[in-house]
């Protein structure tokens, strides 16, 4: 026979009043990153536009909206890639460094923000970047140091690149040992995968042009077979053929004019929406997809968990999906002349991709078990205000238990959002060509194509073709 | 309420004691050793320019210049190329060794080739601009008899949260009449820089 208790209706409602203004707050706390996406139209239109000074400003004019104070890297990623295009490149290798900087620094995980992200979502920490940012903004900043022309510097960068490939094997197997040895709950253990990308062919080619123009021709060499590596041994993200051929290593027909034109725009993060329902014992995760029927619920995982039957919540993850780029033909022009097209040399945004992938797992483990956690306590607390109200027998209590109950539902599925940060200004594509040249001054053009004709043309403008220089050029088109 | 009261203390001390966090700043000795990020510092520069300059003094080559001459030799530090993996500004460090150098008293020294261009631009205009009676005299700079230049390498091998750079520093000191190599040395210094996983 079941026992009810008599509780007073003022003390349910102070309870109440107290859970609502708690989970107001975690509302407000949670609800300023579910329209990431859609903050940054403006801004990815200009830049869309090739109107990046204009992009910056907006940028400027809306930091404090944009980020938060846990979103530094990419506030200095997204300032530095944009100040990369304007041209402006002494500023904006300095964004870039600090980029860089504190990627180093949020290594270092604050256990104050794990323990909020914990009760949270992982918003709550330092956005601490994604791998191919921390590679390819040594890329953009050795084309800067290119532009500036001081290719020492520029060398500096490339190995800074090289250092953090030979890293990046190591870096998720053994963050996923942890997770794994961690696993108290049954839950299935993340599968670290194969990053598979742990040689860049852009970051290759960049260090052979320069060795190349210093004279360093053994060195050249090896950058090549190293380039020539990285497309064999990474197979999935390099399917293509290398657009440099061995000939590049030691011209003899003239001095090269080396291109690099990137086009397109990288990833960015969508989240989506699983739900979580138990059984005795067990948790059972569900993915609903969309289909001519509409959405269709399907199991996606289920494992053993300590755990009652009944409870059934939402949770978020984040997915990333490629922008890709409408250009299907790049051409270089030099002095009005079709000098011939660019090949792809790296895609960047599978890479950007297949390194994401690598942290999914860990991302959905902790995500499924947060969520579970979270989504039964929080239940539960919602069972007992109702019964609290009820018990309480008047009409005021049992609405103010059924308030406090909803109110615990809607801040739980608030709390549980996707970490959709990321970058937005990174290319897509990057593609290269090399063309002999007389020693001289050029007017270089490059033309970009899609399937109705001309998009774009960047008039790189005057560009002189010296012996021992990089003569190294790059373009962009954000389209 | 004991526990109530309690609670409120614990949090109080804890919002009081992440409060107290603010910047300090102490002036320190130049000669003593910080490291903080782990990449080559001002310490590293001066303690490689000594080091150098004191073994390249007390080679043979010094003394064997000073019979065959009867004077000090004069000395012109060129360029230290940084091949490392981090922005190295080896103009610093030049200037370490040009001060070690000179503070010496063992070998005169000339001017680099930065400070000449700008040198030899001002000499141009005096001739023109300046009274007859203070112009320096064209062509009769002092001729090096040795030139000093090297290159900063590193080497990083690293693990999640564990690095260890090593920077090579090689300088050589070489007859400008000859070619010869008189003198060379190679320093090594190797930094592990561990950084923990987590803190609070």
């Amino acid at each position: 026979m079941p026992v009810v208790r008599s509780v007073p209706a003022a003390s349910v409602f102070r309870m109440t009043r107290a859970t609502l203004l708690l989970l107001g707050l975690l509302i407000c706390f949670t609800a300023c990153t579910t329209t990431r996406n859609t903050l940054f139209l403006e801004i990815d239109s200009s830049a869309q536009r090739g109107d990046f000074d204009g992009a910056i400003n907006l940028l400027e004019e809306n930091e404090r909206t944009l980020y938060t104070d846990r979103d530094g890297v990419l506030l200095h990623l997204d300032r530095g890639m944009l100040l990369h295009f304007a041209g402006r490149h002494r500023e904006s290798v300095l964004e870039l460094q600090e980029a860089e900087r504190l990627i180093e620094e949020y290594f270092t995980l604050q256990l104050r923000q794990a323990a909020t992200s914990l009760l949270l979502n992982d918003t709550a920490m330092n956005y601490a970047g994604e791998d191919f940012e921390d590679i390819y903004l040594n890329v953009f900043n050795a084309l800067s140091f290119l532009a500036m022309d001081d290719p020492q510097a520029a060398f500096v960068e490339i190995r800074r690149i090289d250092n953090k490939l030979n890293l990046l094997e190591t870096k998720y197997r053994s963050l996923a040992a942890g997770f794994a040895s961690a696993d108290q709950f049954g839950a299935p253990p993340p599968d670290p995968g194969d990053t598979r990308f742990y040689n860049s062919a852009l970051a290759r080619y960049l260090s052979l042009v320069i060795y190349r123009s210093e004279g360093n021709r053994d060195s050249a060499r090896i950058s090549f077979e190293q380039m020539e590596n990285a497309f064999a041994e990474q197979r999935t993200l390099y399917p293509h053929s290398n657009p440099i051929s061995s000939k590049s290593i030691e011209p003899t027909d003239g001095i090269p004019l080396s291109v690099i034109a990137f086009s397109g725009r990288s990833p960015i993060k969508r989240a989506s929406t699983l739900r979580i329902r138990t059984e005795r014992n067990r948790v059972i995760v569900i993915v609903s997809q969309e289909d001519d029927l509409g959405l269709i619920p399907s199991t996606y995982l289920s494992f053993e968990f300590p755990v009652e039957a009944g409870y059934n919540f939402r949770f978020e993850l984040p997915r990333m999906e490629m922008r890709g780029s409408e250009v299907t033909r790049i051409r270089v022009l030099a002095n009005g002349q079709e000098l011939g097209d660019v090949g792809l040399l790296e895609d960047m945004q599978r890479i950007a991709y297949e390194t994401f992938q690598v942290s999914r797992p860990i991302v959905f483990v902790r995500s499924v078990v947060r969520a579970t956690l979270k989504g039964i306590a929080g239940q539960r607390a919602g069972r007992a205000m109702e019964e609290a109200g009820v018990a309480s027998g008047s009409a005021i209590g049992w609405l103010a238990g059924a308030i406090g109950s909803i109110a615990t539902d809607i801040a739980l599925d608030q709390s549980e959002q996707a970490d959709l940060r990321i970058s937005r200004f990174f290319p897509a594509f990057a593609h290269a060509g090399e063309w002999a040249l007389a020693p001289g001054t050029y007017r270089i053009e490059v033309e970009y194509l899609g399937p109705r004709g001309l998009l774009w043309r960047d008039d790189l403008g005057d560009v002189h073709i010296r012996p021992g220089s990089p003569n190294l050029v790059s373009s962009f088109f954000n389209g | 309420m004991k526990r109530r009261v309690r609670l409120v203390m614990l949090v109080a001390a804890v919002l009081l004691a992440s409060g107290c966090a603010t910047r300090t700043v102490t002036r320190t000795g130049l000669d003593e050793q910080i490291d903080l990020s782990g990449r080559w510092n001002d310490t590293d520069s001066r303690i490689v320019a000594r080091d150098m300059v004191d073994d390249a003094l007390s080679r043979p080559w010094l003394r064997n210049f000073q019979q065959a001459r009867s004077r000090a030799p004069v000395v012109l530090v060129g360029d230290v190329r940084n091949r490392s993996s981090e922005h190295i500004q080896t103009d610093i460090f030049i200037r370490n060794i040009e001060r070690e150098l000179i503070n010496s008293g063992q070998v005169r020294f000339v001017a680099g080739d930065s400070a000449r261009e700008a040198i030899r631009a001002e000499r141009l205009d005096q001739q023109t601009q300046a009274r007859s009676e203070t112009v320096a005299r064209l062509g009769a700079e002092t001729g090096a008899d040795f030139m000093m230049y090297g290159a900063v390498d590193s080497i990083t091998d690293a693990v999640e949260g564990q690095r260890v750079v090593t920077y090579q520093v090689d300088l050589q000191l070489v007859d400008m009449q000859s070619n010869e190599i008189v003198w060379l040395n190679t320093i090594e210094i190797r930094k592990l820089i561990a950084q923990p996983r987590a803190r609070w």
